[in-house]
């Protein structure tokens, strides 16, 4: 998890922080003490300052990540005759005829985005708008297959309904 | 409001300088919009480009591209691409 520069030039004093050469020299019993007595550790370089890293036990950035909900909008457009649902929590969205194709048409267009965001994650968390996204993007990309995907995002408790009427 | 096509949407695209990439299901435009000087990435289903855009979802891809409404690009539209 990538921590500012501000994290790093005064690390908290409630939290441990060490720098790089200590970290690759006991990389394994950071990582077992981290996991095993659930520990964060601060990580970067201590001569030079500059951004640094944050190590925090998988289970718990899971737990973090439950705050981060999504909310998919559902509609159908009578003059395309078409439903159509939007994730305005990562700005994606899926088109079809029937609740089905537009959910897995979501799907493929999410992956779509997940992909490119962590690919340019650098370019894209220069701008406001995006850096919210970070955490829905994480939170989708602990997903292990599609149906978690799915499951995440909320579109198995989603009613679906022609009244044009959002998320019915 | 008029309705207009994925195909309209991926003219404007291309117009704004945003480069096109050839997905596992379709297509996707990115790149940084001329108009807003901000990152777009919009998503074309393979299901979806040969339809028109739903209302609901236009107004939403107009404002990501930067135009200030539906009225500014259906001007775009005309007098630029």
């Amino acid at each position: 998890m990538p921590a500012d520069d501000r994290s790093t030039e005064t690390p908290p004093a409630s939290l441990e922080y060490v720098g790089v050469r200590e970290l690759r020299q006991h990389l394994s019993s950071i990582l077992d003490s981290v996991v095993r007595e659930q520990r964060v550790v601060y990580a970067g370089n201590k001569v030079r300052g500059g951004p640094g890293v944050a190590i925090i036990p998988a289970q718990v950035l899971q737990e973090l990540l439950t705050a981060f909900t999504f909310s998919p909008e559902v509609r159908y457009d009578d003059e395309t005759n078409q439903y159509f649902i939007i994730v305005h929590e990562i700005c994606a969205d899926g088109v079809g005829d029937s609740p089905a194709d537009t959910a897995e048409a979501l799907l493929d267009n999410v992956e779509e985005h997940l992909e490119e965001f962590f690919t340019r994650a650098d370019v894209y968390m220069r701008y406001e708008e995006y850096r919210r996204m970070y955490p829905y993007y994480l939170k989708l990309s602990l997903a292990p297959g599609r149906k978690q995907l799915a499951e995440t995002l909320g579109l198995d408790t989603l009613a679906w309904s022609r009244s044009g009427d959002a998320n019915v | 409001m008029p309705t207009y096509s994925y195909r309209d949407l991926a003219r404007v695209c291309a117009a704004l300088g945003l480069q096109r990439k050839s997905t596992k299901t379709g297509e996707a435009w990115l790149g940084v919009s001329s108009l807003s000087r901000r990152p777009v990435f919009l998503v074309i289903h393979q299901h979806a480009a040969a339809r028109d855009v739903p209302a609901g979802l236009f107004v939403k891809y107009v404002s990501g591209l930067g135009f200030l409404d539906p009225h500014e690009f259906r001007m775009y539209l005309k007098d630029r691409v």
